[in-house]
């Protein structure tokens, strides 16, 4: 019923909206007014519900990032890339080099144990990063406290990046062509073992041990001559599948322009990425190097039908299409297969040109590469935006009223062909003497024809209607501004209780006085589907203020001080709901148990069980922020900005084991009862000025955040320091390392350590609660967290003569710590791994014990050394030369081609890293698809 | 021109309107506007209604709890339990077997004497039974759920619905029979329940949850077949005989003086609230335990129950704990149809749990019945495994027997121990109960002998001995039943009370070895002293001439040899469960 109502209403609404358009023509055509231009200056700043202020209106505390700012580095693919370092309050995190190449994106540091992503929004609809490029993005706005956020209600409380995309000015058609060249290679390989070192490692770890060795001196002689490559291998597994450089380009060309009554901007720009793996020249007539091209689109168009009625279309998209190996074969088995398998373990192929591989060893790397069939993923994105505004000025001076619609599809398919191979052992011979003369081969797996697969792989769709007043006036001095909005959302993925239904009412009121003081207000009414009826919908308040010290009169004669401005703000905003893995957490669920050999025979009887007992007590978190900050502008060459804030988030879901009797027989319910505090300072920085010739400008942002758990349903710990509770999010927690144990003397007159038997040369801990035994209850918090860190800052300086510019960005971090556990660099030979030399380097034998910093090598799971502990708990923090770039534009002389600008530039990215972790990327710790540096050469043109 | 321009745009306006209201209209086909906008999509959700509107699906569901049942030692693979022990048997607690699995809890925790309430508190703390995740708790819930939803369901029979219920009713039952042996009185469930429900429920007594669970066992009974009809389909279900049998070891270990005697084993706030003990000794305990076997064995005998005796002794007791068929088996519970893999022992041979002790080997007596310090037995020490009980040979690996079809070799250097110190077999003797061939039987059928009518025998025997202040001849017959099957000689006559309780204690560790049985005897006995005997390995050279040298060694000791308490007779509560404050008293011993 309700539905056909709003139905009607939205229609006489319309219908409404095109009666005062035709009374507004009517009107116009006795005006004889031509123009409307709906856009002021572009110091508009977009805070939300694409509603803007100015810099002076503004009471919160936004960030905004100019696209034309941002490094020319266009073959980074995903646009996020471009964000490091970029506003004081937005923390970006590279956690990936392999395309579409995403990093963690995060405002404000971690305000909750639950999701902490924040909402990204393009022109105003929720979209992720990585469907856009770089060039169609005209600025973005980080929305950081309370009176932007409340207008997003459950949505808004983990901050909001507002992307806005390019649109056309009234203007003759500008076009730009841009070409960008990129070489690509790893930042940092990790080095194994050659393969006689590997063995004599191998038996020291077997001594270490108490085995016997497995490699005789014979044996590691042979390894070490290299003179029978087939049985005794020393293969280089990175230089057998990687190669040196991988490239990138980018080609770009975009539109801009209008006249009277249509403005547009288009754009077209292609990406392509071939990747870091060596050309095989395999037997198979496929290709299974990593390649990835994106086809990006968009084409926005602003049309005055009248001088009162304005229609929006936006409309973008893209098409990417993947080349890479089987589809069960991702770059992580690759990167896990080079950095596992020893130089010693076999050879890439057999005398017979068979693969190699052993019963242990079944990953050779090439054929894990070469041999497994490919796959040809693609994926297609669509967006369609539409709105139109109606000026009701005719009615009531100032109000218009507006109404949205946003379709988005995202789907990927997969399609590939799959087979097996065979891979073969070589096993030596020896006569009496031990000598091997000869060699027999046994053959594992089998090689089987070409297998094809192929279908959707996952979709998603955006659907939103908006419906918005607006009323803005002036009043002498003072001027009010005010907005009303319904907004519906909704989100599916594939698959079921996987759809997110959202809707909220708005109301955002602005005032100010002489232009000095300025009094924000805001509301929102928000629900969600995922919760429980009658408890969907939250209100989210906030309120804000500013004052424009310098507009006063004793400021305002100043020689020196050109801004000065504070604000102060605070408000509710929320989190969780639509972030829920699914839409049904209320409902206890049952699903697939586990079953049971009844009859004699080989007769398996499938089982169902209760699957989760449904939450009854669940809501959205509840955030509430208060932020105070200021501005300053000084001897109109130095701005300074810094923002102090607080926040709360409560109702944070949790789970519960550590409060209800077990007796329950399934995990109790998850109930919104978490609590995490998030406080912190952000400051940014820059100068700007000039000697001679020479324009400069450096600058840089701070940001410092530092969260506690105030509750987190902890379970009973015995001792304080084991308490989660007021620590950060994250916290790391292991075993205090006091060096290792000597020799068997030392064990025996130590706390006994109970995680398995100890040796000389295994990591000795200290007993924190004196009870004379070592057990997990010795575990103190170490570090920081692992997710985030606490410092995030960076350094920018740019100079320009005559056309030659240059600029640099350093970006670091601090205050986050890391976990060393990856097998074979930082854990070897246990499970059969491989070592690094960096392991090698450092490690304890009865020899080195003075100076080894990490512990004895052993074959077994030695549950004492590899746990959480002092000794793989290092600092993350780095500083990174994001990007460094040269460029040169040339002078005016090229009207003769018709051309308004050409220049050209190089740049790196990734050039150099600061940190600790010597042996990888203090960003990316494990065997996977490696962070790249990269060098680019650019030609930009504008017609 | 202008107005032209107009005109047209005013057309345009209205086009653009009306392709504005149509696509709101088309959209909102797909999305509902207002408050049907929130409400949940429809989707096949699978719900408790679901569950009970069909046969089949009920069936599973019941299935499902059949899964939490004990399976002996901890695996890999296994949905409950899974690291119970980190892998070492219950008989490594007991003087029959030494670990040498460095990491496994019974190393880590028990040797060490670190095991306290806080190891207990940790999920994969390996201890011999774990309070959160045995399966217990979700094996209840399940089974109750089961009960109180069968009735729904509309194509099942009510004959079949008794059934399902009794059996839900077993596995209640079975998990509360091993808590009740580990814990005493236990937190006592009796539906499922939601979300909103108050079960912090604080522990019953012990004679309360012996009541509790007696009465679960006697509802079950006469609603369950006393043997199965159809073995080829059912086997696995419950039995009444089951049920029966799990009353017999129930009452027994109640009758036991660890909860039944004058005095409590030790002091503490749950001895004061009669927790771990009844607060009195009460001989009629006695009487029940032996009534509820007698009724068993009267049954038994004639419906398809009797010990397997073909007349190949070693055979017929492999065949007796390892075979689905085996018609002795009255609880049989499997995760898995095949051994191998990390089922079952192969993979803790394999990991250097399965050394064997030489007192438990001295246990075995020499096949004429006698036992081996029996001047008269023919026990000949530089030869010392002839002619010995033929469980023995298949217990334990011998030297010289016949194995993977050749000789075993646990001689120093020998196939079977290759080194002194080859921690598999440090002991000098490994198991071969279950593990059979090692490596060469994997991929055998197997499961898990949870109740085996010996079992019942032997406890029918004891409770005579108890009730009647000494052996009587019905209590000889019981005993020497179980020992003729393997030829065995008959007991001696004329024992003494003392001497027959130690003879039916010597034949249940005989013929129950590695099935759990041992360690509830030493505790429900209070038998400190065998937690505090010597263990001894066997150390076996060959000399040149081809004979064999044999070297008796201790063990390393473990913490309770020299440190003993009483407290180690049950566990403790993992110290969050009590700290959540709902009434679960710790056991003696384990307070902080």
């Amino acid at each position: 019923m309700i539905r056909i109502i709003l139905k009607k209403c939205l229609s006489l609404g319309l219908l409404l909206i095109w009666l005062f358009t035709s009374y507004n023509t009517i009107a116009q055509q006795h005006d004889g007014r031509e123009e409307y231009i709906l856009y002021a200056d572009t110091s508009d700043i977009h805070i939300g519900y694409e509603l803007k202020r100015s810099l002076k209106e503004l009471t919160g505390a936004v960030d905004v990032i100019e696209g034309s700012n941002l490094p020319k580095s266009r073959t980074i693919i995903n646009p996020a890339n471009s964000l490091y370092g970029q506003s004081a309050g937005l923390q970006v995190l590279q956690n990936a080099g392999e395309p579409p190449v995403s990093p963690t994106i995060f405002i404000r540091g971690q305000g909750t144990f639950g999701n902490n992503s924040p909402l990204v929004l393009v022109d105003g609809f929720e979209q992720p990063f990585d469907a856009l490029s770089i060039e169609e993005i005209e600025n973005i706005s980080v929305l950081k406290d309370a009176p932007t956020l409340a207008m997003y209600g459950q949505r808004g409380a983990n901050g909001v990046v507002l992307v806005t995309t390019k649109r056309g000015k009234k203007q003759a058609l500008e076009v730009e062509v841009s070409f960008e060249q990129s070489f690509t290679q790893p930042i940092v390989t990790p080095n194994f073992l050659q393969a006689s070192t590997y063995a004599q490692a191998v038996n020291e770890a077997l001594q270490n041990d108490g085995l016997s060795s497995r490699y005789t001196t014979g044996d590691i002689e042979a390894y070490e001559s290299g003179s029978s490559p087939y049985l005794y291998p020393n293969v280089d597994w990175a230089d057998e599948t990687l190669r040196d450089l991988a490239t990138r380009s980018n080609l770009n060309f975009s539109f801009k322009g209008g006249g009277e009554i249509a403005r547009y901007f288009a754009m077209v720009n292609y990406v392509r990425d071939v990747g870091i793996y060596r050309e095989i020249s395999a037997a198979e007539d496929y290709d299974t190097q990593l390649k990835y091209g994106k086809f990006n689109f968009r084409s926005n168009l602003d049309i005055d039908i009248t001088s009162d009625l304005l229609l929006k279309i936006n409309v973008g998209g893209n098409l990417m299409e993947k080349n890479a190996p089987d589809r069960g074969i991702s770059s992580n088995n690759i990167f896990g297969a080079i950095y596992s398998i020893p130089s010693a373990a076999f050879p890439v192929r057999t005398p017979d040109g068979n693969l190699g591989g052993t019963p242990i060893y079944g990953n050779n790397p090439v054929a894990t590469l070469t041999s497994t069939g490919y796959s040809r993923p693609n994926e297609r994105e669509v967006s369609f935006g539409g709105t139109l505004r109606q000026s009701l000025d005719k009615l009531i001076e100032g109000l218009n009223v507006e109404a949205s619609i946003r379709y988005n599809n995202n789907s990927r398919f997969d399609e590939g062909q799959s087979r097996n191979y065979t891979y073969q052992s070589l096993f030596p011979v020896r006569n009496n003497n031990g000598d091997v003369v000869d060699y027999t081969t046994t053959e594992y797996g089998q090689d089987t024809d070409l297998n094809f697969f192929g279908g959707l792989d996952s979709q998603r769709t955006y659907f939103d209607i908006v419906g918005k007043m607006n009323y803005e006036r002036n009043f002498g001095n003072n001027e009010l501004k005010g907005t009303v909005l319904f907004h519906q959302n909704s989100r599916s993925l594939r698959g079921q209780n996987n759809t997110y239904h959202g809707q909220n009412v708005m109301t955002n009121l602005h005032y100010g006085i002489s232009e000095k003081y300025f009094i924000n207000l805001t509301a929102s009414y928000n629900g969600y589907n995922v919760l429980p009826a009658g408890e969907r919908f939250g209100f989210f308040p906030a309120v804000s203020v500013a004052w424009m010290l310098s507009d006063e009169d004793f400021l305002r004669n100043s020689e020196f001080l050109d801004w000065l401005k504070i604000r102060a703000s605070w408000g509710m905003s929320g989190n969780g709901a639509d972030r829920l893995p699914n839409n049904n957490y209320y409902e206890s669920t049952y699903g697939g148990g586990s079953g049971y050999w009844f009859r004699n025979g080989n007769n398996f009887r499938s089982g169902n069980e209760e699957d989760r007992l449904g939450s009854p007590n669940f809501t959205y978190a509840t955030s509430q922020t208060t932020n105070i900050g200021v501005d300053v502008a000084l001897f109109n060459k130095l701005n300074f900005s810094s923002d102090l804030f607080y926040s709360r988030r409560d109702n944070i879901l949790s789970g519960t084991g550590g409060g209800y009797s077990q007796v329950l027989g399934i995990n109790p319910p998850m109930t919104s009862s978490g609590i995490v505090n998030n406080k912190g300072i952000e400051t940014s920085l820059h100068w700007r000025d000039a000697i001679g010739n020479v324009n400069y400008n450096i600058g840089g942002n701070f940001s410092f955040t530092r969260n506690k758990i105030e509750e987190i349903n902890e379970q009973y710990r015995p001792y304080d320091y084991l308490q989660r509770t007021g620590k950060r999010v994250g916290q790391f927690f292991g075993l205090e390392a006091i060096g290792f144990f000597e020799d068997q003397n030392e064990i025996d007159n130590s706390p006994s350590q109970s995680f398995g038997e100890v040796k000389p040369g295994d990591i000795r801990y200290r007993d924190q609660n004196g009870d004379n035994v070592i057990n997990e209850f010795d575990e103190v918090s170490l570090g920081y967290a692992g997710g985030y860190p606490e410092i995030y800052f960076s350094f920018s300086f740019g100079a320009e003569y005559k056309g030659f510019g240059i600029s640099a960005l350093l970006q670091g971090t601090g205050n986050q710590t890391a976990f060393l556990n990856t097998s074979s660099v930082f854990w070897p030979l246990t499970n059969n791994n491989n070592i690094s030399e960096y392991y090698y380097d450092r490690r304890w034998t009865n020899e080195t014990m003075e100076n080894a910093t990490l512990p004895r090598l052993t074959t077994e799971d030695n549950a004492n050394n590899f746990q959480s502990n002092s000794i793989w708990l290092r600092s993350k923090s780095y500083a990174k030369l994001r990007n460094l770039e040269i460029s040169y534009t040339l002078p005016n002389s090229l009207d003769s081609w018709n051309m308004k600008s050409l220049q050209i530039y190089l740049s790196g990215r990734n050039l150099f890293s600061i940190d600790n972790i010597p042996i990888m990327d203090p960003e990316q710790l494990s065997a996977s698809y490696p962070l790249l540096r990269s060098y680019q050469l650019g030609l930009e043109m504008k017609f | 021109m202008k107005n032209y321009i107009v005109k047209w745009i005013k057309r345009f306006d209205l086009l653009i309107l009306v392709m504005f209201i149509g696509v709101i209209q088309a959209c909102t086909d797909f999305t509902p506007l207002g408050d049907n906008f929130l409400e949940k999509p429809p989707s096949q959700d699978v719900t408790i209604d679901t569950i009970f509107s069909r046969a089949d699906l009920a069936q599973r569901f019941l299935t499902n709890n059949y899964r939490t049942l004990p399976y002996g030692p901890g695996i890999v693979d296994a949905p409950y339990d899974r690291d119970k022990l980190g892998r070492a048997m219950l008989a490594s607690l007991t003087d029959i077997n030494q670990s040498y699995l460095t990491t496994s809890g019974a190393n880590r925790h028990y040797y060490s004497g670190s095991y306290t309430a806080y190891t207990a508190q940790n999920n994969s703390g390996a201890v011999k039974y774990n309070y959160s995740n045995s399966g217990a708790w979700q094996g209840i819930r399940g089974s109750y759920i089961f009960i109180d939803n069968v009735d729904r369901v509309p194509d099942m029979t009510t004959e079949t619905k008794k059934r399902l219920i009794a059996e839900a009713r077993m596995i209640i039952a079975v998990h509360y029979v091993d808590m009740f042996r580990n814990y005493g009185g236990m937190p006592w469930v009796d539906h499922a329940y939601g979300p909103n429900e108050d079960f912090e429920l604080p522990r019953l007594t012990a004679e309360a949850t012996l009541d509790s669970t007696t009465a679960m066992i006697d509802r079950a009974i006469p609603d369950l077949p006393f043997s199965l009809n159809n073995p080829g389909t059912e086997a696995g279900r419950f039995t009444q005989a089951a049920a029966m049998g799990l009353k017999v070891r129930l009452l027994l270990f109640a009758a036991s003086p660890l909860f039944n005697a004058s005095q409590p084993y030790m002091e503490g706030e749950a001895t004061d609230q009669k927790l771990v003990w009844f607060g009195s000794y009460d001989p009629s305990l006695w009487q029940r335990a032996a009534n509820a076997a007698k009724d068993l064995i009267n049954k038994a005998e004639g419906s398809g129950y009797h010990l397997l005796d073909t007349g190949n002794p070693r055979q017929d007791f492999q065949d007796a704990y390892n075979d689905r068929d085996s018609p002795e088996v009255l609880i049989s519970t499997r995760v898995q149809y095949q051994a191998g893999g990390d089922y079952y022992f192969f993979d803790l041979e394999e990991r250097n749990v399965g050394p064997v002790t030489h007192n438990y080997v001295n246990m075995f007596p020499m096949d004429n019945g006698k036992q081996i310090t029996d001047p008269a037995s023919g026990y000949d020490p530089q030869n010392p495994y002839q002619n010995r009980d033929p469980r023995l040979y298949e217990t334990v690996l011998i030297n010289e027997d016949i194995y993977q079809n050749r000789t075993a070799e646990t001689w120093i250097g020998g196939r079977e121990r290759l080194a002194q110190g080859a921690l598999e077999i440090a002991t000098g003797y490994r198991i071969r109960k279950f593990v059979l061939d090692g490596i060469e039987s994997r991929g055998a059928t197997a499961h898990w002998p949870l109740l085996r009518l010996p079992e019942i025998y032997l406890s029918y025997a004891e409770t005579l001995n108890e009730i009647n202040g000494g052996p009587t001849p019905e209590a000889y017959e019981y005993v020497n039943k179980v020992r003729r099957r393997v030829d065995l000689g008959d007991l001696p006559t004329g024992l003494s009370q003392v001497e027959f309780r130690e003879a039916v204690l010597r034949e249940r560790v005989l013929e129950l070895g590695f099935e759990e049985v041992r360690w509830y005897d030493m505790i429900r006995w209070k038998r400190e002293e065998v937690f505090k005997k010597t263990l001894y390995g066997m150390d076996i050279t060959k000399n040149d001439n081809g004979n064999f040298n044999y070297d008796q060694f201790e063990l390393p000791s473990r913490f309770w040899q020299n440190n003993w308490s009483p407290k180690w007779y049950l566990s403790a509560f993992p110290i969050n469960e009590i700290l959540k404050e709902y009434g679960l008293i710790q056991n003696p011993g384990w307070e902080l």
